[in-house]
């Protein structure tokens, strides 16, 4: 006898299936319901107008399916030539669709089963293939994995008789490579799944360290909380995984330009083509598709050694995210840098990148940028630009979390990441203008970690006129930076070690200065209250002399008073 | 003929390695193909030479480099077996020079494709004997003229000269300037002649400097020595006993050692009458706040 007794539910992932199925238009034809135990969906079927029939190998599960007075054949479905039982089941009928619901991860080989209905189907190149499968990606899993559990259940997401696990890639790439192309889909999300541990921290995603698990987790895909994959397939050829390109360089460098200053440009790929560690690819993103062309000729000026090296890509509108993100999308590296087309680098840009991966793996990698400051001249001038300043270490300072919270003290050319961030769902923020890596950063940073090279290998070009970053207003700035500080507080932020003592020692300045302050604002009401009584004394005084002046008796004494004074100026005359 | 139709480029190195090497002659033979293709250039025939105590570069790999050069150009090697200093190497590759130019370029460099083009270009201007191009990731500070290109002095990491311009003043002066301050007493030496020495800041040329904590170039252990020895040397050849004499008080209180060794050296010199013949050198020689003309910051 079966073990599940599951009714159907129109909104669990009975309900998906059958709807699935529906828009199909299924009516008058076969569907075929393979391992249906207790056929839940068999009367939904039938009352939209097709033919159900059960296949399971539970002889009790077909018995009972036929007396609700369904067709039934008890078949097993690891047993060889299941196409042909199938199709002497089907007997010339047309079929509609399979049903797969919740059987693929009890067979020992799913392979297997759907290349005998991918078979089955070349008779009837219409028929739809549904699937139900559980996620054993889903979040709860995560969690559970993380406080040591994996145990076994007599049903959902960890059934005890589950022979095989799916995600959401290995059941695409088993269909894909069975010949079946998903055309629609149902997914049954359950945000608490049967392995949910109420009022645990890991799993309440309202406790800080569920929140954090959440966001790892939706950061790789949007099926954490897919509890059944419930989908449509069509027929097609079967289509084998692609091979990961081995070769994949160290270090994508994604270089952003407008195309607009081919001069710069060619700098920056001077810079490029004199590294000392060739193990790099340059993605080269051109914020104006119609310039992509002119590109790619300055490109090609370069010998092959770099330009072999070069990918163009075009991408048009947006703020300045959208081509740093079409770079990170189309980036092969195992670390990601980025470059703009008016910043320079020593030689050993990459070979520094490349010595401090090998140091901190997985860490962001950090070295310090100098600064120059350099202007453009005029069309007539024989100079394109120029320097006006020394190289000066305007950006040689170690690491500080905290302190990139307040302002962005890392040059964009200046930090590199692993590439597996994207896979984390790392994007640049395309609502931002400015301070677009500024935001990454600091995400980066929380995630990895940041390793200090302590190497300057980079020039900070700070120019006079005629750049974005002039042409932005300092009140755009001050509102990009807010942006910033709301879309890092929407998430835990994990701070690395040391930043206690760190975070201690700032507080106790702000404490000291703030004891500082209250202080000198004590003494400066003190001193006030001094004046302000000073001054009530002077008009005190003032109003007394003024009752006095205008007095009967000191308008009389006027003439005494003007003899005395003259009086007392000639005995000062005397000798 | 005022443009050069035919070029060589003088490559001295000394322990360089050979990444350095292939990538400079890399760089190199793509800025000579395309001048080739875009300018009057006929020919480019590259010339290293090399002052390393062994070969740098086995036979094989001079043949790797020379089949990897395009149409056109043409690479030469030749071990000297003894140090013989940039300029001394320098004159050895130029002397036999029957192109009408002759680039000197430094092996630790990476040039633009565009840098022939534009360099051949400042010389279109018959006066203009030699230019020079614009360094980075560290630019240059020096002063030029922001229309003309005119300048007190061309660097020697890359300078083209015009051959009979070059045999002219008799090449580097490898007595008394022999790997310093070289570029800076050919300069002078070809403006005294009435040639006009400029800066081309379209034509770029990648400079390996590195970069310590403190935005400063990098320098290697005998520079602070060589620097000011080769400033001394300079303003005794130029007529100018105050720059000496300032030289060597403010060394003596503020130098390093390596610094005050040179002070040494010269005085060794001085006392042995082992210094140049000073020449006139009035409006050319420019001795500018430790400089050798103006600088832009």
């Amino acid at each position: 006898m079966s073990n599940y007794e599951f009714t159907f539910n129109e909104n669990g992932p009975y309900g998906a299936a059958v709807r699935l199925l529906s828009d199909t238009d299924p009516d008058g034809r076969v569907v075929l319901d393979i391992g249906c135990g207790a056929a839940p969906v068999a009367e939904p079927l039938r009352s939209r107008g097709t033919t159900y029939v059960g296949v399971d190998i539970d002889e009790e599960s077909v018995r009972k399916l036929a007396d609700r007075g369904f067709e039934s054949h008890v078949v097993d479905l690891v047993q060889p030539g299941l196409e042909q039982v199938l199709d002497k089941i089907l007997d010339g009928r047309e079929l509609a669709a399979v049903l797969c619901l919740d059987v693929l991860e009890h067979v020992p080989d799913p392979r297997e089963v759907l290349e005998q209905l991918t078979a089955l189907t070349n008779a009837h190149p219409a028929a739809e293939l549904v699937v139900s499968i559980p996620n054993v990606a889903h979040v709860d899993l995560a969690r559970q994995l993380l406080s040591g559990r994996w145990d076994t259940t007599d049903s959902g997401l960890l059934d005890r008789t589950h022979l095989r696990f799916f995600t959401e890639r290995t059941l695409t790439e088993l269909m894909t490579s069975t010949g079946w192309y998903e055309a629609a889909r149902e997914d049954f999300r359950l945000e608490r799944s049967d392995q949910h541990r109420p009022g645990h921290p890991l799993f309440e995603p309202k406790a800080t360290l569920g929140m954090f698990v959440r966001q790892i987790r939706d950061g790789m895909d949007p099926h954490g909380e897919v509890n059944q994959f419930v989908r449509r397939y069509h027929r097609g050829a079967a289509r084998r995984p692609v091979e990961v390109d081995a070769e994949a360089p160290f270090l994508s460098v994604v270089l952003r330009t407008q195309g607009k200053r081919p001069d710069s440009l060619m700098d920056v790929l001077c810079c490029l083509g004199a590294q000392t560690d060739l193990d790099f690819e340059v993605v080269l993103v051109v914020h104006d598709s119609a310039r992509t062309r002119d590109v790619r000729e300055l490109v090609d000026l370069f010998e092959g050694n770099l330009s072999h090296r070069v990918r163009v890509v075009g991408c048009d509108g947006g703020t300045r995210s959208r081509p740093a993100n079409v770079g990170l999308r189309a980036a092969a590296g195992e670390y990601v840098v980025f470059l703009d087309d008016d910043d320079f680098i020593t030689a050993n840009w990459v070979e520094n990148i490349r010595e401090g991966a090998r140091t901190a793996p997985g860490k962001v990698i950090r070295w310090w940028a100098a600064e120059q400051h350099r202007t453009w001249h005029d069309e007539g001038a024989l100079a394109v630009h120029t320097a006006t300043g020394p190289l000066t270490p305007q950006y040689a300072t170690m690491f500080d979390l905290p302190r990139h919270l307040r302002q962005n003290e890392t040059p964009f050319h200046c930090f590199s990441f692993p590439r597996v961030l994207v896979e984390l769902g790392f994007e640049f923020d395309e609502a931002l203008t400015v301070c677009e890596d500024w935001e990454f950063l600091v995400r980066a940073a929380s995630f990895c970690g940041v390793h200090d090279t302590e190497q300057m290998t980079s020039v900070y070009n700070r120019w006079s006129q005629r750049t974005s970053s002039h042409a932005v207003a300092s009140d755009e700035w001050t509102v990009m930076r807010s942006v910033v500080h709301v879309a890092l507080d929407e998430r835990p932020l994990l701070l690395p070690p040391g930043s206690v003592r760190d975070l201690d020692r700032a507080l106790e300045q702000h404490e000291l200065a703030q004891h500082r302050i209250q202080a000198l604002e004590a003494e400066i009401a003190s001193v006030r209250a001094l004046l302000a009584h000073t001054e009530q004394v002077s008009a005190n005084a003032h109003y007394a002399l003024d009752e006095l002046r205008s007095s009967t008796s000191w308008k009389v004494g006027a003439p005494v008073r003007v003899a005395g004074a003259v009086a007392r100026r000639l005995r000062g005359k005397r000798p | 003929m005022t443009v050069p139709r035919t070029l060589r480029v003088a490559i001295v190195l000394y322990h360089n390695p050979l990444a350095e090497i292939w990538r400079c002659v890399r760089a190199l033979n793509r800025a000579a193909e395309i001048a080739i293709a875009d300018t009057g250039l006929e020919s480019v025939a590259i010339a290293i030479g090399d002052c390393s105590d062994a070969p740098l570069i086995s036979d094989t790999e001079v043949r790797n480099l020379q089949s990897s050069v395009g149409e056109g150009v043409s690479l030469d090697y030749r071990w000297f077996g003894v140090n013989l200093g940039h300029s001394a190497g320098s004159n050895a590759l130029a002397e036999d020079a029957a192109e009408d130019a002759v680039l000197f370029l430094n092996p630790d460099s990476y040039v633009a494709p565009t840098l022939l083009r534009h360099l051949l270009d400042s010389l279109r201007d018959p006066a203009v004997a030699a230019a020079d191009a614009r360094q980075i990731p560290c630019e240059h500070p020096k002063h030029f003229d922001p229309r003309s290109g005119d300048q007190s002095w061309a660097s020697g990491a890359c300078l083209l000269v015009r051959t009979p311009a070059f045999h002219a003043v008799g090449g580097f002066d490898a007595e008394w300037f022999p790997s310093y301050v070289n570029d800076v007493d050919l300069s002078w030496r070809i403006r005294l002649r009435g040639a006009r020495v400029v800066h081309q800041p379209r034509a770029v040329l990648f400079h390996d400097k590195r970069l310590d904590a403190s935005a400063q170039v990098r320098t290697t252990a005998i520079e602070p020595y060589e620097g000011i020895l080769g400033r001394l040397m300079l303003a005794t050849r130029y007529g100018r006993p105050d720059i000496v004499t300032e030289t060597v008080d403010v060394m003596r209180v503020h130098g390093s050692e390596e610094q005050r060794r040179a002070l040494e050296e010269f005085e060794r010199r001085r006392a042995a009458d082992r210094l140049p013949v000073p020449v006139p050198a009035d409006g050319v020689a420019e001795f500018i706040a430790g400089e050798y003309g103006r600088r832009r910051f």
